[in-house]
């Protein structure tokens, strides 16, 4: 398996939050739930990046490049992802930010249903 | 210069801000009929705020608010106003939750506003 793949990040995901949603897990769960919301944004920006064809990856501003190339939908998905992302990495307050009343889990699983949004979209749904 | 309507005669949730001012044409909808007091007014336009746009379509498709927030980050020189929605249903399925949170976005034209609407 490639490393720098979606699918990598997909599987990498798809592992945190197995660890994230279990009862047995010791390990800091605010870590894991960062990690997930990073590589989760990684996972949809791979898929957009590797699916328009005009894009050559890994080239200087590759991010806003395929960012500002999606629909608007998508783009402001990818948005989405990219904030929660900067928070995961470098916002000191609890991540993500607690709701009112439903669990710390809660907003991981949007992020789950947008990136399996995205990557079930062909180069011409992305763009649309 | 519109103003809104005073804080005390806004109605309880749903609630309504209205823009007045001075002119002869009082608009004959639902809204109006909802705030007597100004039945005997004039009014340039009536407008509900977004948020409340937003709050209004999801009871519309059956959920409750348990809280909203209201947030803003740039990314390049652009603005984006994020407005996150904890629902007090319990959410079984967030796939389907996303594809309500799209069908709101797009009948409200949140996308061309630079506005996300974030559901959990």
């Amino acid at each position: 398996m490639s490393f720098i793949t979606e699918q990598y990040y997909r599987k990498l995901c798809d592992m945190l939050f197995i660890q994230i949603d279990s009862p047995y897990i010791s390990v800091n769960r605010e870590v894991l739930r960062r990690d997930f919301a990073s590589r989760a944004y990684y996972t949809a920006f791979l898929h957009c990046s590797n699916t328009l064809s005009d894009i050559s990856p890994n080239t200087d501003g590759s991010h806003n490049k395929v960012i500002s190339s999606l629909g608007m939908e998508t783009k402001l998905y990818m948005l989405s992802l990219k904030r929660l992302r900067t928070d995961a990495d470098y916002k000191m307050e609890a991540f993500p930010e607690p709701l009112k009343v439903k669990g710390q889990n809660t907003p991981l699983l949007r992020i789950k249903a947008i990136i399996d949004d995205i990557l079930n979209k062909n180069e011409e749904e992305l763009i649309a | 210069m519109p103003t809104a309507l005073p804080a005390h005669l806004i109605e309880t949730p749903p609630a309504y801000v209205y823009y007045i001012d001075n002119t002869d044409y009082i608009p004959e909808t639902n809204l109006i009929t909802d705030i007597g007091y100004y039945q005997n007014h004039s009014l340039l336009s009536v407008e509900l705020s977004i948020d409340l746009q937003i709050i209004k379509e999801i009871e519309n498709i059956g959920f409750t608010i348990e809280n909203i927030k209201e947030n803003s980050f740039k990314d390049n020189s652009n603005t984006f106003k994020v407005f996150s929605v904890e629902l007090k249903e319990e959410i079984t399925n967030y796939s389907e939750l996303l594809q309500e949170e799209k069908y709101i976005s797009k009948k409200l034209g949140l996308y061309n506003k630079n506005i996300i609407l974030e559901m959990v």
